[in-house]
């Protein structure tokens, strides 16, 4: 048996390397996108562009499996029963100090999420920031105080209705003879109003993307001990 | 030769391996993740084309956005199906108290019985 994995090892090396042998990656100047950004988009950020706008359908899909994701994690969690919870700090200096630094966190999550479209950054790298701040401010004040706002403000809700956005938003304005026009609030670039849907579609996946994470950690962290 | 290419593939192939030879199931998930890491790798060495980022008002030494605007979206799926693949596997510990993938065979054909 080890026999036949070292030579399964070594061949498969050497006809990875005699392959990357003939690879060649040919630098080339990024195609026509930044063209067209330029011309219909307006946004600095040519990702943002691609992704907000020019193959939005993607970003539509995407965001659709994550919240079919986040309703798995939630009707999962519930088979298993609740046991332990995560303490506040003990010390008064490390508490201040960790509820100094999530707050911080979650400001930056929000400035990444909403100059997406004029810095690198966008919606799903600023929620992903702003769902960790929350794991910090856990550290700081314990679950039970920090997820009574899962159950006060209905996330899941919040989570699923603005998918609905989203998908008004493509009805309505993705497609080029809808409601907003070619070429609508397209902006100078580098202005805060351009990139045509960009800052509404920026915040309100950002929005979700953060509370889809923080309720992934409110289901994990109730059962932490499984076994 | 581009040596960078080669290294990512030998990242994913470490990542099969694991998941292919431990029976523990929350290493296969990090076996799983290292795959998914080395294909991001792999698309950030394909549309590397200089050192700034895809950003307009930049000069044209700027890496290739399409590629990035991808992975994006392999990104979040990623992490979709990891943290629901987590949440399987904490229901089989609950139920079976192991995460023994040779052991919750036996358990789960034991109970069938």
């Amino acid at each position: 048996m080890k026999k036949i994995s070292l030579f399964v090892t070594i061949t498969s090396v050497a006809i990875v390397l005699t392959v990357s042998a003939f690879v060649a990656i040919i630098p080339h100047n990024a195609n026509h996108y930044p063209l067209v950004t330029e011309l219909y988009d307006g946004s600095a950020n040519i990702v943002s562009a691609i992704y907000l706008d020019f193959r939005f359908y993607d970003t539509l899909f995407e965001v659709l499996i994550f919240s079919i994701a986040i309703t798995g994690v939630s009707m999962y969690a519930n088979r298993v029963k609740e046991s332990g919870k995560i303490l506040a700090a003990n010390s008064p200096l490390i508490k201040f100090d960790l509820l100094f630094l999530g707050m911080v966190i979650i400001l930056w999550g929000l400035y990444t999420a909403l100059i997406g479209h004029l810095q690198p950054g966008g919606a799903f790298s600023g929620g992903a920031i702003t769902a960790s701040g929350i794991v910090v401010l856990t550290m700081a004040m314990g679950s039970e105080k920090i997820h009574k706002g899962v159950e006060r403000f209905k996330l899941e809700w919040i989570e699923n209705s603005i998918l609905i956005i989203i998908v008004l938003y493509v009805i309505f304005a993705d497609i080029p003879s809808g409601f907003f026009f070619p070429g609508f609030s397209v902006g100078k670039i580098g202005d805060f109003f351009s990139g045509r849907g960009a800052l509404l579609l920026n915040s309100t996946i950002g929005f979700k993307v953060f509370v889809g994470g923080w309720l992934i950690f409110y289901e994990f962290s109730k059962r932490k001990e499984s076994v | 030769m581009e040596l960078n290419l080669f290294l990512s593939i030998t990242i994913f192939g470490i990542g099969i391996v694991i998941m292919v030879l431990k029976r523990d199931l929350m290493i296969k998930l990090i076996g799983l993740g290292i795959v998914e890491t080395a294909v991001t790798l792999s698309f950030v060495i394909v549309s590397h084309n200089g050192p700034l980022p895809p950003i307009l008002t930049l000069p044209i030494d700027r890496v290739d956005p399409l590629p990035q605007a991808m992975i994006i979206t392999s990104i979040v799926v990623g992490f979709a199906v990891l943290s629901l693949s987590l949440v399987f596997v904490v229901y089989l510990s609950s139920v079976y108290h192991t995460t023994d993938s040779y052991k919750l065979q036996k358990r789960i054909k034991k109970d069938e019985q």
